[in-house]
Formats: structure tokens, C-alpha cells, sequence
């Protein structure tokens, strides 16, 4: 019998696997280098010097959506100001991105279990209904509907002069008019428009993006809920039927339940783009976090800086919203699972 | 065996980043444009008056665009490329080296000087505000509490903001990513005052539906000198916008018009009359011909959109557009 020996080095498969991970490691390691050479040296022969300082002068713009904001200085919520920082102008944007993102999932969600949950009616005429809003809505391009339901729908509405009155609910409590709704307001009389003073107002722009945003994702996620609930066996609907529920409690009680597990990681996809597609404000002019960003850019010149930051913040936001998906996504799992 | 060649991936993968960066020599833009015989400029592409899509044939026109054809015809190549821009990435696309040249209503400001280079001057303009009919809207002191429709990331953004904050009025602001957006925006009632260059208000207004709907009222409250950009460093390539602009107003004053340069004879008779005419004339191999030839001098081009007898009609009179020797700022250079 032979006296056993180790292997040489290049044929132990434990150190072979160590020296290759040493190796990758270095060649990403010499990459990284490499890469941020070239980009230092393609910025000198730009002129181009990258400089965070800008953040702290005063933004000296003032975009009608950008309300609240975070001091940077004492981490206390204020009003915002043109006076204000450009970092704080893009807080407030910040802020109005996650306004937007809560709403815009709250109600695409509604509205997409909604529909999923009648595409999968046995009533033909109430199916189809449902299939041409998911088709259409999926199929057109979003900026394209935000254009629409901003330009075509809601700038259309009357614009409080005397030819085209603003509409009227519960005498002045609730004011609609291309301006906004307006609740809890005061019509005043001001270069031969009616417009409304005070209260609490929803912009045109915000509700364009809200609804369009809703909309849009809606369509996504009625199909996702509808394959959820086609991937639950049969035998499960079956059985409840069989205990004396009816179809909607099945539904609600039996079958949903289950769909759910399958259908949250989709639905944070789902989620994510919602928030990330709210950047379109852009082509609206909704002072959301890119606008702001945006118009901080153009008054200062340091579009990288500025983008950068934005490329950051959304980061961060997704991460949020993929965790607490990860986190509700634990609770419901079956164990073991 | 394997650890050597371990080794020399990672020297190659070094060698091969590092040369990416030696390589890089800078070149004019004058060779670049030449070699790809096309011109890349940078223009609106949505502002009636300076650069717009012709009804009739759909190819770009416009007081902007006639800049590019003429450009193009002094480094003689033979096609202009037009791209889009707004008014976010124009800087930043000339910066980059997308495009070769902006002509798009761009104020020169300092600031923005920092980051690129601005040709000669090609129009003058002052910002003013645009009004519906019947508002009793007469200036800035008239605007407390009022919405204001505006251009997003611009100089008109930015001064609106200060004159009526230094006033301490209350106003809204309602930004948009186009000019025309922001019209649209005013024509539906969505704000009380557009606001941006008068030379835009007048053509937007002209080109609305019912422009008499439509006002443009108030003193200019901004200087902005309207001029092309170009990257920074590159003199050759400078020298060439430059001479462009300077030479079309040159020939405007010498009276050279576009069926003259067409003429052999007329133009050798003006150079012998006239050594200015001459230098005019016969720089880089005949290049001002090529231009005079293809747009005209800088009055043509001006009264082929901004005259008299077209829609958007600004008067040059009195106004700083008005050649230096009848009382205005456009002047050239001496051409020995």
C-alpha cells in the first residue's frame, strides 16, 4: 500500500478553490482601480472638478409642490423656503416622492386586486371589460399617459373663469377646478379668474401623477394577483365550496390567503417601479424628488453631483420598500419555508 | 502553470485599462467635423421662429437652424445632423462632446461660461411676461398671488423668481419641461403669466389658435444676449463659429446679399472696391461665400423669420438687433 501523501498544491481541490477566489478578488480589485483612473483622468481632461459644497447654498427657487422639508442642520421638519439649502430643496422633493409612492401604491394596489380579481369572472362581458384595461393600460408607454391624463384630462377642466365656472360641492367646501381640489378653501376673485384661497389643495400636477402612476401599475398588478390565484390547485376552491362556503368567501377566506405568499415578490417589483417610475414628473412639472434635483442642477451647473445624490436617494427608498417587503414576506411563510 | 496564467490575465486586464486612458489624444473639432462630413448641432426643435419643424416639408428652419446650415457651409460639409435638446441637457451635451455646436436661444451668463464657451452674440433679447387679454396685468408690480407658468431650469425661471421676491409678492410657480408645454399651460388657464424671452412670447403667442387672446406686456426686466456654445479649449474650432456669426453680419453691413454672392462678377468687382470686402471674401478659401451663398448675411436670415412680413414679426428698430452703425449692438470684426 502506498504511504499516503497530500496532493501537490495544484491538484488539492480546497487550496485550488481558495486561490481562485484570492485571484477573482484581485482582478475585480485591479478593475476597480483601473476604472476609477480612467474616470479621473477623463475628468481632468474635461476641466471637470466634482464639488459637494453646493448642497448648502440657497436653492433661490420656489417650485409650487415643494411644501415640507427636513433642516439639515437640526433635523427638524420646516416649511421650505427659497432661502433654503439646494439640499433641502431636494428633501422636499424627497418628501413629495414618498407622498406620491405611499398613494400611488396604496390605490394601485386596490385597484389592481381589484381587477384581478375580475378578470377571472366567469361573466364574459365583465372579463373582457377587464382584459382591454389591462391590455391598454400595460401597452402605452407611462409618460405618454401621464401626458394624457394631465394635458387631455385635467387641464381641461374649468379654469374658474366666467365662461367656464369652477364646480362647486357642499357650497365652497370641496372646489374643483383646473387649478386643483380644493378643500376648505375660499373663492377669491383674482386677474378675472375664480381661485381658491387657503384650505388644503391638490395640485393638477399631483393628481395627474397619482392617477396615471395608480393607474398604470394597476394593470400589472391585476395580473400578477390573477396568476396568484390560478396558482392555488383548484382542489382548494373545490373544498371550500364543498364546506358551504360560497365563491367569495372561498375567495377571501381560502384562496387569497394563499396567493398572497405567492405573489409579494412580483407585487414589490411592482412597487419599486411605481416609486421609480414617479421620476416621470418630470414632463409634468411636479416638484418631486428628479424635478428637484433637476432645477438644483440647472441653477448650479453640477449636474453630477446633483444626479448622484438623486441616484442615492432612490437607492435607499427602494431598499426601504424591498425590506419591509422581505420582512412581511417572513411573517407570512409557512415554516420551513 | 495556472498561477502563471492567473498572473498574466491580471497585467493584461492592467495593461489594457491603463492604455484606454494614455490613448485619448485631443483632437479640434474642426478635424472631427470634417472627417465625419456631417455637423451635429444642437438646436430647440420646438420654438416657433428659431428652430422648427417646417409645415410643408418637415426638415428644421428657423433663425437657429439657419446658424447650423451656415456653419456647416463654412467648414464645408454637407449635411447638418439637428438633435433636440432641452434646455437641462444642452450644456451638458456640449460638455460631453454628443454634439458640436448649440445654437438654441442659450443667455450668456457667467456661470454657465465656466463650463462652456459662447460664440458672438446673435440676438438680443429681454424677458417679459405674456398675459391674457382682459387681466388688468400691466407689469411685475401687478403680479401678487399670481401662478406663473415658466420654462423649467432657465434664466426666466430664475429671474421671475428674484424680481418678485425682491418685490415681496406671493406667487406660484408652475414649471414644465418645454416652452410650448408652459404655453399650453397658460393657454388652459392653468396659470395667470407665461414668462420667458420676449422673442419666444412673440412667436408662441403668434402661432396660438386666437392670439389675440394673448398680450405680451411689461418692460424688460432681464438682458439676455442670446448666443451659441461650443466646448471649451479648442480655439480652432472657436475661431470657426465665431467667424461665422461675425462674417454674416459683416456682409450685412458691405451690403453682400445672397444673390450677390452668387454672382462672380459683382463679388470680384466689391473686393477690388473694397479690401475689407476682400478679406471678407476670400478667407479660408472662399468659406464666407459658401455661407452667404446657402443662408445669406445675418439681415436675410433675420427677416426670413423675424421680419416684417413673416408670423412671428419682431422689429429690429430701435432695438439693440439693429446693425451698431443704425444705433444697435450687432457688430463684426475686421476681416484682414
Amino acid at each position: 500500500m502506498r504511504p499516503h501523501s497530500p496532493p501537490p498544491f495544484w491538484r488539492d481541490e480546497r487550496k485550488l478553490a481558495v486561490a481562485v477566489q484570492v485571484l477573482f478578488v484581485a482582478a475585480l480589485a485591479v478593475a476597480v482601480l483601473a476604472a476609477d483612473a480612467a474616470l479621473a483622468a477623463s475628468f481632468r481632461r474635461q476641466n471637470i472638478r466634482l464639488d459637494w459644497g453646493f448642497f448648502r447654498q440657497p436653492a433661490g427657487f420656489q417650485l409650487t409642490a415643494l411644501t415640507w422639508t427636513l433642516d439639515l442642520e437640526t433635523l427638524s421638519l420646516k416649511r421650505y423656503d427659497p432661502g433654503d439649502s439646494a439640499g433641502e430643496a431636494m428633501i422636499a422633493g424627497l418628501f413629495n416622492t414618498v407622498k406620491v409612492a405611499v398613494l400611488g401604491i396604496t390605490v394601485a394596489t386596490l385597484l389592481g386586486v381589484l381587477v384581478g380579481v375580475i378578470r377571472l369572472s366567469r361573466n364574459w362581458l365583465v372579463n373582457r371589460l377587464a382584459l382591454a384595461y389591462v391590455e391598454l393600460l400595460r401597452n402605452t408607454p407611462l409618460l405618454v399617459q401621464l401626458f394624457f391624463w394631465y394635458f387631455v384630462v385635467i387641464l381641461q377642466l374649468p379654469n374658474g373663469s366666467p365662461e367656464q365656472p369652477p364646480l362647486r360641492l357642499f357650497g365652497d367646501a370641496i372646489v374643483l377646478t383646473n387649478s386643483g381640489l380644493a378643500f376648505g378653501g375660499t373663492l377669491v376673485e383674482r386677474f378675472g379668474r375664480l381661485v381658491v384661497d387657503g384650505g388644503f389643495q391638490l395640485t393638477p400636477e399631483f393628481a395627474a401623477l397619482v392617477i396615471g402612476l395608480a393607474m398604470y401599475t394597476s394593470a400589472f398588478i391585476a395580473e400578477i394577483i390573477r396568476g396568484g390565484i390560478l396558482a392555488v390547485s383548484r382542489g382548494q376552491m373545490e373544498a371550500a365550496r364543498s364546506l358551504g362556503l360560497s365563491y367569495g368567501q372561498g375567495l377571501r377566506h381560502v384562496v387569497l390567503p394563499q396567493a398572497l405568499r405567492i405573489v409579494i415578490p412580483p407585487l414589490g417589483n411592482q412597487f419599486l417601479n411605481l416609486t421609480k417610475n414617479s421620476s416621470l414628473a418630470l414632463g409634468i412639472g411636479f416638484a418631486e424628488f428628479l424635478t428637484a434635483a433637476n432645477t438644483v442642477s440647472s441653477q448650479t451647473f453640477r449636474s453630477l453631483e446633483a444626479f448622484t445624490a438623486v441616484t442615492l436617494g432612490y437607492l435607499m427608498l427602494s431598499l426601504l420598500i424591498s425590506g419591509v417587503l422581505n420582512v412581511i414576506r417572513a411573517r407570512l411563510a409557512l415554516p420551513g419555508h | 502553470m495556472r498561477k502563471s496564467l492567473a498572473f498574466a490575465l491580471a497585467i493584461a486586464i492592467t495593461v489594457a485599462a491603463v492604455s484606454y486612458t494614455v490613448v485619448a489624444q485631443p483632437r479640434s473639432r474642426l478635424d472631427v467635423v470634417r472627417a465625419r462630413g456631417k455637423l451635429i448641432c444642437g438646436v430647440s426643435g420646438a420654438t416657433p421662429g428659431f428652430s422648427f419643424p417646417d409645415p410643408a416639408s418637415g426638415r428644421m428652419v428657423g433663425f437657429d437652424a439657419e446658424f447650423c446650415q451656415a456653419v456647416a457651409a463654412f467648414v464645408d460639409v454637407p449635411d447638418v445632423e439637428y438633435v433636440n435638446l432641452t434646455s437641462a441637457n444642452r450644456i451638458p451635451n456640449v460638455m460631453s462632446g454628443a454634439v458640436d455646436v448649440v445654437f438654441r436661444t442659450t443667455t450668456v451668463t457667467v456661470t454657465r461660461d465656466d463650463q462652456v464657451d459662447f460664440g458672438p452674440v446673435t440676438f438680443y433679447d429681454g424677458q417679459r411676461l405674456l398675459v391674457r387679454t382682459g387681466s388688468r396685468i400691466r407689469g411685475l408690480d401687478d403680479l401678487n398671488g399670481a401662478r406663473i407658468c415658466v420654462h423649467a431650469g432657465t434664466t426666466s425661471e430664475r429671474n421671475i423668481s428674484d424680481q418678485l421676491r425682491q418685490r415681496n409678492l406671493r406667487f406660484q410657480l408652475i414649471t414644465f419641461q418645454e416652452a410650448k408645454q408652459a404655453f399650453d399651460g397658460m393657454a388652459a388657464g392653468r396659470c395667470d403669466v407665461f414668462t420667458t424671452d420676449a422673442s419666444q412670447l412673440t412667436a408662441f403667442r403668434a402661432t396660438a389658435p386666437n392670439p389675440n387672446d394673448f398680450q405680451v406686456v411689461g418692460r424688460e426686466f432681464s438682458d439676455e444676449p442670446l448666443a451659441p456654445i461650443y466646448q471649451e479649449n479648442d480655439s480652432k474650432w472657436a475661431d470657426v463659429v465665431n467667424y461665422t456669426v461675425w462674417g454674416m453680419i459683416l456682409a450685412e453691413e458691405l451690403g453682400i446679399t445672397s444673390a450677390i454672392a452668387r454672382n462672380p462678377a459683382r463679388l470680384s468687382e466689391i473686393a477690388g472696391r473694397d479690401p475689407v470686402a476682400k478679406g471678407l471674401i476670400e478667407l479660408k478659401g472662399g468659406a464666407m461665400g459658401r455661407v452667404l451663398r446657402l443662408v445669406g448675411n445675418y439681415g436675410e436670415v433675420y427677416d426670413r423669420y423675424f421680419g416684417p412680413r413673416s408670423r412671428t414679426a419682431i422689429t429690429r428698430d430701435n432695438t439693440r438687433n439693429a446693425l451698431a452703425r443704425a444705433g444697435g449692438s450687432m457688430t463684426s470684426r475686421p476681416f484682414r
